[in-house]
């Protein structure tokens, strides 16, 4: 099936199979391997991208799905100078991510959630957060850097 | 520890202090024949129950039991010691400094997240004067770092980072002759002054100064290096003491999590940001391992919970903000005086959590759980129906 999508405001136009997700055309055919593969059974989160805005887990999603819409990967927040999202800015100043693996689909999942509520409490942040799995923090800094991307003071 | 605490009518608090290791005990010989090196072990305890209100919050169980109300409030303690670095393996460790003044460190204990890099180059910056953006952390390429061992165990930054610091002496040591030298001073004189990087002629500030990379220039091959193998010959032991205050449904067998206050202490602290984070995870692992977590098989032997789907994976929603409690008691065992901090809160939490647990529901005669708590078993726990609920799910 002839696919046309919208990733990070450029075009890509592939003939894929029937089958292929929205998470292996973004890495395969798009070559953006920010987005990547946790569990494949849309547990994990890690694969979160925002289709139309939307943060929606590219494993579950089929690329033919896609067509015709737009996606943001994590690659698509930094500025054309690099310069880091306000939220990926966060991350790091808070220290919310170790080992890195949960932290596209953390970022991106955080991205819409700030679309929703641009001053989310703590607890609506975990809740915001709940489909999105890591090992490394215990969230805490995660709702962390979150807090600091709002605009709010972190106090903990 | 707890039962014997109901046993005897004692305070589960009060039976762990009379029994701890005091501080002029150590260091301690064990039975088993370990060697604790240092432990501040009643203060630890004694500081987060008094961060967490232990008083208060015991006044509240006993209103809401007399109350009979559903929603039953449990506490949890649990002191540990743990050993860490305990591999009997050391570490390498290399350091240049090069003719533009930049540092280059070259670590065996290959940091994977925990912010070890950004540790190692912090104190190679306290030590040496230079600016953390000039110094580069290299690691993991067996073609730059012939001889290894790894991060694991709790091991890197009293081993790993031990190294460094030897390094890091070993430079500074061919740095005062060199300086001497260029500066026609004794070297015994010379001086390193590690707020602004410059050696020195010492008391006679207006004179004279070398950065590094004048210094750099003037060695053999125009930097400064030392390639070192750290051995403590000797782990150490971090300890600690967890409280966990859980709510448990007493209608459905549902246990929450209302708040963990521990006190991981590892030794003096290179990256305040980092330790806490290593703490966070930890605790966020074994609150899981207490309250969700569990791999299962069927009666082949096949696992049921082999995918994410299955496994009840903890999540922010499940977890609360942590509260941690800082201290820091030094070891005598290696360089940085550092103990490991990889492990500690995964140990403290878990039976904090469970114990808090059972502690909710001692008033129903529950007396023992199997983890993790999951609704399903304390329910059944509740309703005197554990066994029937254990052959169901073994069937």
């Amino acid at each position: 099936v002839k696919v046309a999508i919208e990733v990070n405001g450029r075009q890509v136009a592939e003939e894929v199979e029937d089958r292929t997700l929205l998470v292996h055309f973004l890495r395969d055919n798009a070559g953006l391997t920010g987005t990547n593969i946790g569990c494949d059974t849309t547990s994990c989160g890690a694969c979160t991208v925002l289709l139309d805005g939307e943060s929606v887990k590219s494993c579950t999603v089929l690329a033919a799905q896609a067509d015709g819409h737009a996606v943001t990967t994590v690659e698509g927040l930094s500025g054309v100078d690099g310069e880091l999202h306000p939220v990926q800015r966060a991350f790091r100043e808070q220290h919310g991510l170790q080992c890195g693996f949960c932290t596209p689909g953390m970022i991106m999942a955080s991205v819409s959630l700030l679309a929703d509520n641009p001053k989310p409490s703590r607890q609506e942040v975990r809740d915001a957060l709940e489909g999105n799995l890591c090992r490394c923090t215990g969230y805490h800094n995660i709702v962390n850097a979150v807090i600091e991307a709002s605009g709010q003071e972190v106090d903990r | 520890m707890d039962l014997f605490a109901a046993e005897i009518g004692m305070d589960p608090a009060e039976v762990r202090r009379v029994n701890f290791i005091r501080p002029d005990e150590f260091p301690y010989q064990t039975p088993p024949g370990a060697s604790y090196d240092t432990g501040e072990y009643a203060a630890a305890l004694d500081r987060v129950l008094e961060a967490g209100g232990y008083a208060e919050l015991r006044a509240e169980q006993q209103r809401r039991r007399a109350e009979g109300d559903p929603i039953a409030l449990g506490l949890g303690i649990a002191t540990y010691v743990e050993i860490t670095g305990g591999d009997g393996g050391g570490e390498s460790g290399r350091v240049d400094i090069h003719r533009d003044g930049s540092v280059t460190a070259w670590t065996g204990s290959s940091p994977h997240g925990q912010g070890l890099g950004t540790s190692l180059a912090m104190l190679l910056s306290d030590q040496l004067g230079v600016p953390l953006e000039k110094i580069t952390v290299r690691h993991g390429d067996t073609d730059e770092v012939p001889k290894a061992v790894g991060t694991f165990g709790s091991r890197s930054l009293q081993l790993g980072g031990s190294a460094i610091r030897q390094a890091a002496d070993e430079v500074i040591a061919q740095a005062r002759e060199l300086a001497a030298d260029l500066l026609e001073a004794s070297p015994d004189d010379l001086e390193l002054d590690a707020d602004r990087g410059v050696w020195q002629v010492r008391g006679a500030p207006s004179a004279t100064v070398l950065n590094w990379a004048q210094v750099a220039e003037a060695a053999g091959e125009g930097k400064l290096s030392a390639d070192v193998w750290f051995d403590a010959g000797t782990p150490t032991f971090p300890f600690g003491a967890h409280l966990a205050v859980v709510e448990v449904d007493t209608e459905t067998g549902k246990v929450v999590l209302r708040r963990i206050i521990a006190a991981d202490d590892a030794g003096p602290v290179v990256n305040p940001l980092t330790f806490r984070g290593q703490r966070h995870g930890g605790l966020g692992q074994g609150v899981a391992q207490a309250l969700l977590e569990v791999m299962s098989y069927d009666e082949d032997g096949n696992p049921t919970t082999a995918t994410l789907a299955d496994y009840s994976f903890i999540t922010a929603a499940e977890l609360p903000d942590f509260e941690l409690v800082d201290m820091a008691t030094p070891t005598d065992r290696n360089l940085l005086g550092v103990k490991g901090i990889g492990e500690a809160a995964t140990i403290g939490s878990t039976p904090a959590v469970h114990n808090a647990v059972v502690d909710a529901l001692a008033p129903y005669g529950v007396r023992h759980l199997d983890m993790p708590t999951t609704p399903i078993r304390v329910w059944a726990a509740l309703s005197g129906t554990q066994n029937d609920v254990q052959k169901e799910q073994q069937q």
